[in-house]
């Protein structure tokens, strides 16, 4: 009977700190695109004027994200019945998100003009959903920040 | 090429949905087909149980076991009454033609007037219920209506349904899992194996009746039991435990008929003390 | 809309790019197809159950990608890469990635 107090508690920890954290780092991640929407980020290998610029370097941003025991829950239900596992999809779109935002801050700060061949890797740490185990996702954006010697970005 | 920052708008790539309503909609469509699965294990448990036989029954509760569980196996205190009762269910059987049951009566030392009927042919008594009762016939019928319960074999029905609903438990949760084993022989305790169900009680009711016919020739002393056990209740003692497991005692005394008969033998002064 | 890993769409020329865009999902398997693939185990060969599982996983992050591009108003992606991981037990993430433009 302790257990299933436990089970119980743990989810509603899970469901309540996890719903707020997840529209806290949204709205700060919606915030963060509008402000860096003047430095674009595109996976073409080859850019206008990109011979022009005089530094170019490569930017990484990363994040490693985890879950938490009411997405784990869900999961775990959503195995047995197959379908879209929506508990995750936000997971994963606010971590790449968030590491795609971290490149393009990471550009911007050297004066960047645009990110180039980005490409983005994810990988999972740790899932396995062994009891009392973490669940974690890492996502990697890198690519290559065309900087003009000198200038600041130019629309 | 030109360059035009554009926003992508929200919900694309993740659902917006409360994720209490996906939580509830599986929840419930598992609840759904566990229950449906429990219900059909549950049937078919009830017909597969009867295919064993009453000697392995008997073998896996074997007397000294149940007594050293019923933490009966050091007294000597009770030899006496055990023995009367022993006579008067081997009476009822030979009266009723059968072979293929053993059964064996124990005093169980409980404070409330109380007969149980255990797998392996095991009926108990508690000291209690001999006080109250006054007739001969009506310790028969007691005694009838375990034996009533052994015949239809209630005591196994109701060990598999335990035993499953153990192992569903445990491949669903994992709960216990490390002592499955002991948790399992310690749940399907003997004394708690006494729950069945009320059309269970109702049959085990018949069954002590006809007994009771066939030894006495009438079925005076019936209710005697059930009779006592109502002026108990609307005295000072409440044996809730008595009456949850049971049927409505009114209905049992109606449906088993009047009692009203003169040649009820009394007991022997010896069984109660 | 026009989808290649190419640079550029052949014989058009891009006029306007409007960033990343990109469309993942995350598909369980059931336990159907778990036990099936748990036989499948012993005599090896081509899972199909998963394989169209993952195929359809890929038709939907392709989709959103798409519906992405389509609301910045841009009628190709180009350079897309698509990649799969497995973030979650029993469970497959498909995501797709690219630029999306407009072509002339």
């Amino acid at each position: 009977m302790i257990d299933f107090a436990i089970f119980l508690t743990l989810l509603g920890l899970g469901f309540a700190f996890g719903r707020y954290a997840e529209s806290r780092h949204f709205v700060s991640i919606i915030q963060r695109e509008k402000e860096s929407l003047h430095c674009p980020v595109v996976t073409l290998d080859s850019y206008p004027d990109m011979h022009d610029k005089t530094e170019s370097t490569l930017v990484t941003g990363s994040v490693v994200v985890s879950i938490d025991y009411f997405k784990r829950f869900l999961a775990g239900l959503r195995n047995i019945f197959g379908g879209r596992m929506s508990s995750y999809e936000s997971l994963l779109d606010r971590a790449r998100r968030e590491a795609i935002l971290r490149m393009k801050e990471a550009a911007m700060e050297k004066g960047a003009v645009a990110v180039i061949s980005t490409r983005i890797e994810t990988s999972s740490i740790s899932k396995n959903a062994a009891k009392g185990s973490v669940g974690s996702v890492e996502v990697l954006a890198y690519g290559t920040a065309l900087i003009s010697g000198g200038e600041k970005a130019e629309s | 090429m030109k360059y035009t920052p554009k926003q992508a708008p929200e919900g694309i790539n993740y659902s917006q949905e409360n994720p209490l309503k996906e939580l509830v909609l599986l929840l419930s469509t598992a609840t759904m087909i566990i229950a449906l699965v429990v219900y059909v294990l549950f049937v078919s448990s009830d017909i597969l149980v009867r295919f064993i036989p009453f000697s392995v029954e008997q073998q896996l509760f074997q007397q000294h076991l149940v007594e050293k569980e019923l933490g009966m196996d050091a007294t000597q205190a009770w030899q006496d009454q055990e023995a009367y009762m022993q006579s008067l269910v081997e009476r009822l059987q030979a009266a009723n033609g059968d072979k293929s049951f053993t059964f064996k009566v124990h005093i169980i030392d409980i404070k409330t007037p109380n007969a149980f009927a255990f797998p392996g042919g095991h009926i108990g008594v508690t000291p209690e219920l001999l006080n109250i009762i006054e007739s001969e016939n009506g310790l028969a019928m007691v005694l009838g209506h375990e034996m009533g319960h052994h015949y239809a074999r209630d005591p196994i029905k109701g060990l598999g349904k335990a035993v499953l609903l153990s192992m569903v438990m445990y491949a669903l949760t994992g709960l216990g899992n490390d002592e499955f084993l002991p948790s399992l022989v310690g749940q399907v305790s003997l004394l708690g194996m006494s729950r069945f169900s009320q059309d269970q009680e109702r049959l085990a009711d018949k069954t002590g009746k006809d007994l009771l016919m066939k030894v006495y020739g009438h079925a005076g002393g019936a209710t005697e039991f059930f009779e006592k056990m109502k002026d108990l209740r609307d005295g000072k003692q409440s044996e809730l435990s008595f009456f949850e497991t049971h049927p409505p005692t009114d209905e049992r005394i109606q449906s088993l008929g009047q009692s009203e008969h003169p040649a009820l033998v009394p007991l022997p002064e010896f069984v109660r003390r | 809309m026009i989808i290649t890993n190419l640079e550029t769409v052949p014989g058009r020329t891009i006029i306007e790019h409007f960033g990343l865009v990109q469309g993942n999902t995350i598909r369980a398997k059931h336990i159907g197809r778990d036990i099936f693939a748990g036989i499948k185990n012993i005599f090896g060969g081509e899972l199909k159950g998963y394989t169209e599982l993952l195929t359809e996983s890929r038709e939907e992050a392709t989709q959103r990608m798409i519906q992405q591009a389509e609301s910045f108003g841009a009628n190709a992606i180009v350079n897309v890469r698509f990649s799969t991981s497995s973030v979650a037990q029993g469970a497959a993430e498909l995501y797709a990635y690219g630029t999306a433009v407009r072509v002339e």
